[in-house]
């Protein structure tokens, strides 16, 4: 079996003392960041991404995965004990997590949480192992007009997953694409729209636009909010479910899971769709609809695998065709640029040891976090009582100290500075930072691909519904727009969005 | 109908920035055309769909009411006008400071201007931020990184 070979050589690479240490230490700061409040995974990862760029490119990657599903981690604890989900994806665990912590049994709704996590991220390992390959073979055979169709796909889900206006969301990756022809025209070579700017030759700073819209707007929009935190900390109580409550959970685990994986791979798809699906899901099935909302574990333990099995298969996409489903992913897809690795079905056969070791060290770094954390809650809970008046210099001087190591540039940071006031007026606007994130990682690719493409035929813009694979992207693109501005849909996008 | 605000603010920056990249791109690039794109064909496509985009989000509201939907809405609160200035300063006085006063001094400054962006600081905590962060930065990055950024400043010899 291929499969086991491959298998066999990521855990040889990821179980070597230095690629432990680094998937510990990604995994410990994701968890952290993910219960410090007020601060989300996309902005940790953009703040700590220069700082991997002193490690070799596996170690960078795999502490980067750790950070992220270890972000997701933290990021229900919070959502169980203090009714504040660590970001989108765990909103879902919030509504019965919550209620099961307030009946005392915070305890047995963290550690069902982090049981239907662990399930699902063995699960989705071996999915990754499984289709990773086939999925290359597939990508291999993609011309132009095959990877434009794609990267299509790719920007009109995250349009259909966007809060809010689809007008909007669409804007903000035109906006997005529009920022990344800055710089240099990829094909001559010459400088075009640098506002005769030599800084500018590069085409703008990734991180600096993630730091930006991500970390100072957040960071911006926290300190104008309205809201304020509840100080209250549910007591853990008792640790261990009950048989009831682990027989209960055993089948929404599993359901979780398989919703999760597949939705994962979905370009744009990803964790926060597969726990709402989730959950549906589970209350259409359950015997009794009505305890959900009051504290039902399956509420907790299928979307927590959902959830965890869509993170770990978002990483199929980015890996293999190169293609990011959502904002983090973009941010590793910059990373492996500037590690000088180019993202593509080239990665898997060219830097095996990467792919597979970065696949194994999930499962590696999902097992620390079962093994280390449900012990230690007491000390991370302690985590909650950090007032955000600490944390907030604390991003910032990170992100400007980080963002400066990496080319010394004193620009690099001024538009760190812009995009912060950018992304600000865009969350006043109610538009979405994450479509513009995606469209500015995405658009190199997709000019890159629209001209050749067109340079092949001729000017003919029928290459793009010639070719049968290029032209069911396309349909699937078409289809999703129109079935997210759909009267009907847009009632069901304000149902699911505003449940809790 | 009324024209909703934020719609026509939204609207206006997209009309802004597409026709601008367009105008620019138009001027200073060779369009080329579809067989052979030149560097300008791609970004004068997006500007134009950018400002299109931006005419329909503009006036949406005129000939659809009620067909969008905004499903948070909460207030959005007051403009924190002291955070958007301290927080936008900061990575600038940062950059322009680091070379000479190296990484302590300029970490030091940078955190205590980034403290008054909150009303809710107290100075007591604005001194124990300043002085635990600066510390923190310079075990991590100096020490931890080895990054080759000055420590001290530069007039008192490194």
């Amino acid at each position: 079996m291929d499969m086991l070979a491959n298998l066999a050589l990521g855990f040889a690479t990821a179980t070597s003392t230095e690629h432990l240490i680094y998937c510990f230490v990604g995994a410990l700061l994701g968890t952290l960041i993910g219960i410090l409040p007020g601060v989300g995974p996309t902005a940790t990862i953009a703040m700590l991404l220069p700082i991997t760029f002193t490690l070799p490119p596996t170690a960078s990657l795999i502490m980067l995965a750790g950070i992220y599903y270890g972000a997701q981690y933290g990021g229900s604890t919070t959502a169980i004990l203090i009714n504040l989900p660590g970001e989108a994806s765990s909103a879902v665990t919030a509504i019965d997590g919550y209620q099961m912590a307030r009946q005392g049994r915070a305890g047995p709704a963290l550690a069902i949480a982090a049981i239907g996590s662990f399930v699902a991220g063995t699960v989705a390992t071996l999915l990754v192992a499984a289709f990773a390959p086939i999925l290359t073979l597939v990508a291999i055979e993609f011309g132009p007009a095959e990877y434009f169709s794609l990267i299509a796909v790719g920007l009109v889900c995250s349009i259909a997953l966007a809060h809010g206006s689809v007008l909007r969301a669409l804007a903000m990756v035109v906006l997005g694409l529009l920022l990344s022809v800055i710089g240099t025209d990829v094909y001559s070579g010459l400088p075009r729209l640098n506002f005769g700017m030599i800084e500018l030759s590069d085409g703008i700073n990734v991180i600096a636009v993630a730091v930006g819209i991500f970390g100072v707007a957040e960071i911006l929009r926290n300190l104008g909010g309205t809201t304020t935190r509840s100080s209250e900390i549910n007591k853990i109580g008792k640790l261990m479910p009950t048989r009831d409550d682990l027989r209960q959970s055993v089948a929404p685990i599993l359901r979780g899971t398989a919703i999760g994986s597949i939705l994962g791979i979905l370009p744009g798809g990803g964790a926060l769709l597969s726990s709402f699906a989730s959950y549906a899901l589970e209350k259409r099935l359950a015997k009794h609809p009505e305890r959900f909302g009051h504290g039902a574990v399956e509420a907790v333990a299928g979307p927590e695998a959902a959830n965890n099995a869509g993170a770990q298969t978002s990483f199929i996409p980015m890996l293999t065709l190169g293609i990011p489903s959502n904002p983090v992913m973009a941010l590793m897809l910059g990373a492996m640029l500037i590690q000088g690795i180019a993202p593509g079905p080239s990665v898997i056969t060219q830097r095996p040891e990467l792919f597979w070791g970065l696949i194994a060290s999930m499962w590696i770094g999902n097992l620390m976090l079962l093994v280390l954390n449900l012990p230690l809650i007491g000390i991370w809970i302690r985590l909650l009582k950090v007032p955000y008046e600490a944390l907030f210099p604390a991003i910032i001087i990170f992100s400007a100290i980080g963002t400066y190591a990496i080319n010394g540039s004193a620009f690099d940071l001024y538009q760190i500075a812009l995009f912060g006031l950018l992304g600000y007026m865009l969350y006043r606007l109610k538009c979405e930072p994450a479509p513009l994130l995606l469209g500015f990682v995405l658009g190199p690719l997709l000019e890159e691909n629209l001209r050749r493409a067109m340079m092949m035929s001729r000017g003919n813009p029928v290459i793009f519904i010639d070719r049968p694979i290029s032209l069911g992207l396309l349909l699937a693109a078409a289809a999703l727009l129109v079935i997210s501005v759909l009267p009907m849909m847009v009632r069901r996008r304000k149902e699911i969005f505003v449940e809790d | 109908m009324v024209l909703k605000r934020e719609d026509v603010l939204t609207g206006g920056l997209c009309v802004l920035l597409g026709a601008g990249f367009a105008i620019y791109a138009l001027v200073t690039l060779k369009v080329g055309t579809p067989s052979k794109m030149g560097s300008g064909f791609f970004p004068v496509m997006l500007g134009g769909l950018l400002a299109a985009l931006g005419l329909v989000i503009g006036f949406r509201s005129l000939t659809n009411p009620g067909a969008e939907i905004a499903p948070d809405e909460e207030p959005l609160g007051a403009i924190p006008w002291r955070a958007i200035v301290t927080l936008t300063l900061a990575p600038i006085l940062f950059a322009a400071t680091v070379r000479g006063l190296g990484l302590a001094l300029a970490t030091a400054l940078c955190v205590g201007v980034v403290c008054f962006a909150s009303p809710r600081m107290t100075l007591k905590m604005a001194i124990g931020v300043t002085i635990g962060l600066t510390i923190l930065c310079v075990a991590v990055f100096s020490f931890g990184l080895r990054l080759s950024l000055p420590l001290l400043p530069t007039f008192m010899g490194n």
